[in-house]
Parts: structure tokens; C-alpha cells; sequence
């Protein structure tokens, strides 16, 4: 039954992978090209889908550890904050001399990054203890750490832009 | 010491232009200009010179040194 679970994600990764890179080599060579822009809306819209995914990440991770990484799950959850990404490179393909993103955006995303890693090493210091207690064992940091980094990053970056 | 800004009173001179208008016209985001007008964000010289430009101003016109007792230079 897992066996078969692990197939059908792999086989849905490996077709979400194929569709954004096959996307990403032929939209810029299409009409759609022109109406690819970055926008306020599309930067809000990133960081809540991480924001999401890293919240979705890390239940999975606590309530699931034994299939978050076996299963391919955490490749699977992170999917939708990854195709973002993909489009935002399409962007930049597309429109090189433009700029992506405006300085208060990257001020935000440079402070929150700081914040992150500032709050990342005192949650690898909870998991350090808790893989020390035995409470868990096995791969599932990595995903912890993963989703505790993107939840950070995204959400502060979201905070700080609607707030400062 | 901080920056303050005269851009809320430069946009209703010029025919009440819109925040997001305004930020189309300099490249940025309406959130930059909503929170440069606000004094929480310091734009840099470039966007503070594209701004004067825009409003055919001088950087000073716009922009303004506050004084730690809260006092304008």
C-alpha cells in the first residue's frame, strides 16, 4: 500500500517537474510572454502559499513523521511554493533590463532573512534535543528544518512588507 | 534624526494622483509609496531623485531632515 502511494507521488512530482520545465522553456516564446510580470499581487501571493506550505510542512512533519520523507511527501507540499518560484525565473527570463522585485521588497526579504536565521538555530536546538530525548529519529530534520526556514522566511517577509 | 516627506501633498497637487499610479510611474510597488508616505520605509537617493523628477522638484522640495526633538531643517 506505502509502496504504492510512494509511486503515484513520484510519478505526480516527476509530471509537475516535466509540465514546469517544459513551461518554462516555451511560454517566453509564446503571446502569452507580454502579460508575465511581476506585481505587487504575485509577491503577496508567493510568501502566503509559502507561508501555507510551511505550515502544512511541519503538521505533516509532527502528525506523519514516518511518511514525510519516505513517501516524498515534503517534495509534493512544497510543490506549489516551487512552481512560484519557476515562474518568477520565467519573469526574469522574460524581461531582463526590468527589475523584479523594488527595494522595499528586497529591504523586507534581507531583513526577513536575518530574522530567519536567527530563529532557525534555536529550532534545530529544539530538534537537536528532541532526536537526543529519542522522541524522533530517522531523516525528518531535514524536512523540519525546511518548512520551519520557509514558514519563517515567507512570513515574515509578508509581515514586514504589509507592515513597515 | 529621521526623513520626513511632503509626497501625500506633491500626489494632491498633481491632480490627486493615485498611490498606485504614482508607483507605476517610479517603479515600484503602491505599498512603497504607501509606506515612504507613512516615514516608515527611507527610500534610496535613486527612487528619492526619481520622485523629485517626477513632480519636477527638487529631492529637498519632497524630502526633509526631522531633528531628534522633532524639529525640521
Amino acid at each position: 500500500m506505502e509502496s504504492n502511494i510512494e509511486h503515484i507521488i513520484k510519478l505526480v512530482l516527476v509530471f509537475i517537474v516535466a509540465l514546469a520545465i517544459v513551461l518554462y522553456w516555451l511560454l517566453p516564446k509564446t503571446r502569452l510572454a507580454k502579460h508575465f510580470k511581476m506585481n505587487e499581487r504575485l509577491f503577496i501571493v508567493t510568501n502566503i502559499v509559502g507561508v501555507i506550505c510551511g505550515i502544512i510542512g511541519l503538521a505533516v512533519t509532527f502528525l506523519w513523521p514516518q511518511f514525510i520523507v519516505e513517501l516524498h511527501l515534503w517534495e509534493l507540499i512544497v510543490a506549489p511554493f516551487a512552481l512560484i518560484y519557476i515562474y518568477w525565473l520565467m519573469i526574469v527570463r522574460i524581461r531582463k533590463n526590468s527589475e523584479i522585485i523594488d527595494e522595499k521588497q528586497d529591504y523586507n526579504m534581507t531583513k526577513a532573512g536575518a530574522i530567519t536565521m536567527s530563529f532557525s538555530i534555536p529550532a534545530m536546538v529544539i530538534m537537536f534535543m528532541l532526536y537526543y530525548n529519542k522522541i524522533f529519529n530517522g531523516p525528518i530534520w531535514f524536512p523540519y528544518y525546511f518548512f520551519v526556514t520557509l514558514l519563517l522566511f515567507s512570513g515574515t517577509t509578508l509581515f514586514l512588507f504589509k507592515k513597515e | 534624526m529621521k526623513i520626513g516627506n511632503n509626497l501625500r501633498r506633491c500626489r494632491f497637487d498633481k491632480d490627486e494622483l493615485s498611490q498606485e499610479a504614482l508607483a507605476e510611474a517610479v517603479g515600484v510597488t503602491r505599498q512603497t509609496i504607501l509606506s515612504i508616505e507613512k516615514g516608515k520605509f527611507v527610500p534610496s537617493t535613486l527612487l528619492a531623485l526619481k520622485l523629485a523628477r517626477f513632480f519636477n522638484k527638487s529631492v529637498e522640495e519632497i524630502f526633509y531632515l526631522i531633528d531628534d526633538e522633532g524639529k525640521m531643517e
